[in-house]
């Protein structure tokens, strides 16, 4: 059975939520599982969400860790509005 | 009653201009994050916009002669096909497109055909956006869903107009009910917030 589309701003609505569950910052191993990427793609994508300043590395104990940056929750509620409009037309984000 | 030519012309301008509203409010949303849905969505709106500009040309050039036999095949054929493009692109953006496509119907001549297609398709998103609304159950979906509706009722209405061969072939309350359907289905695009 072929795997359902997910597009580009699906994954990265559910990165950021990810991110959101846990502001004082998320571990890979976290968003590993909420976005269902592997190691080096989820790495990709954070690099790219750090770039435009949407989250920050916050470092736990030693260990890698990132969370939304102010402008990341602003993206984040934008994409959940983005999401429940293409909901409205019957399409998926 | 005799309906004053520009009051057409500045109702199809508007809804050319609902659908440029509709393309930047898209494309704002697309700067966040680039989505092939969004994309068809655009085009949706883009397509829609351009037709109904071409169409306004159309017009323009049928005032402009004032009963004079004018040569505007070019631009009818021109506009139709936009329209048609338009609403291919969003029922692609919805599902496989030619499952139970219908067989092509020849009873309304070849002029006819064309904007028999586009009512068919229209009404069709229309189907599919009310069967989402009983889903949701929210104002948006109702908004889409009524959005797709009225755009088809101004093209029956265009293909009414066209069968029972009425004084004008787009008569203003199709030409209403087809702007209040592109506009119902910009305003349905969310606003991207300034501060972002």
């Amino acid at each position: 059975m072929t795997k359902p589309y997910r597009s580009r701003s699906r994954l990265v609505l559910d990165i950021m939520r990810a991110l959101r569950e846990s502001p004082g910052g998320t571990q890979v191993t976290r968003l590993l599982a909420a976005a269902n990427l592997t190691h080096p793609r989820l790495l990709e994508h954070l690099r790219e969400l750090t770039a435009k300043g949407w989250i920050e590395e916050a470092g736990q104990e030693g260990r890698r860790a990132w969370r939304l940056t102010a402008t990341g929750q602003g993206v984040a509620a934008e994409l959940e509005r983005m999401e429940v409009a293409m909901a409205d037309f019957g399409l998926r984000l | 009653m005799a309906v004053a030519p520009w009051a057409v012309l500045l109702l199809e301008a508007a809804t050319a201009g609902c659908g440029a509203w509709g393309v930047v409010r898209v494309e704002r949303l697309r700067a966040l994050a680039d989505d092939r849905r969004l994309t068809r969505l655009a085009w949706f709106f883009g397509l829609l916009s351009a037709s109904f500009l071409v169409q306004l040309v159309g017009t323009a050039l049928v005032v402009g002669a004032h009963g004079r036999p004018t040569r505007f095949g070019g631009v009818a054929v021109l506009q139709h096909g936009l329209l048609i493009a338009a609403l291919v692109v969003a029922v692609v953006a919805y599902t496989p497109p030619w499952k139970g496509a219908a067989p092509v119907v020849t009873l309304f001549g070849p002029a006819g055909v064309l904007v028999f297609a586009e009512v068919a398709l229209a009404l069709y998103l229309a189907a599919l956006a009310f069967v989402n609304q009983r889903r949701r159950r929210n104002l948006g979906s109702m908004k889409v869903a009524a959005g797709f509706l009225l755009l088809a009722l101004g093209h029956l209405g265009f293909l009414a107009a066209d069968l029972i061969q009425l004084r004008a072939a787009r008569p203003l309350w199709a030409e209403a009910l087809a702007f209040a359907g592109v506009l119902l289905l910009a305003t349905s695009v969310p606003r991207r917030r300034a501060a972002l």
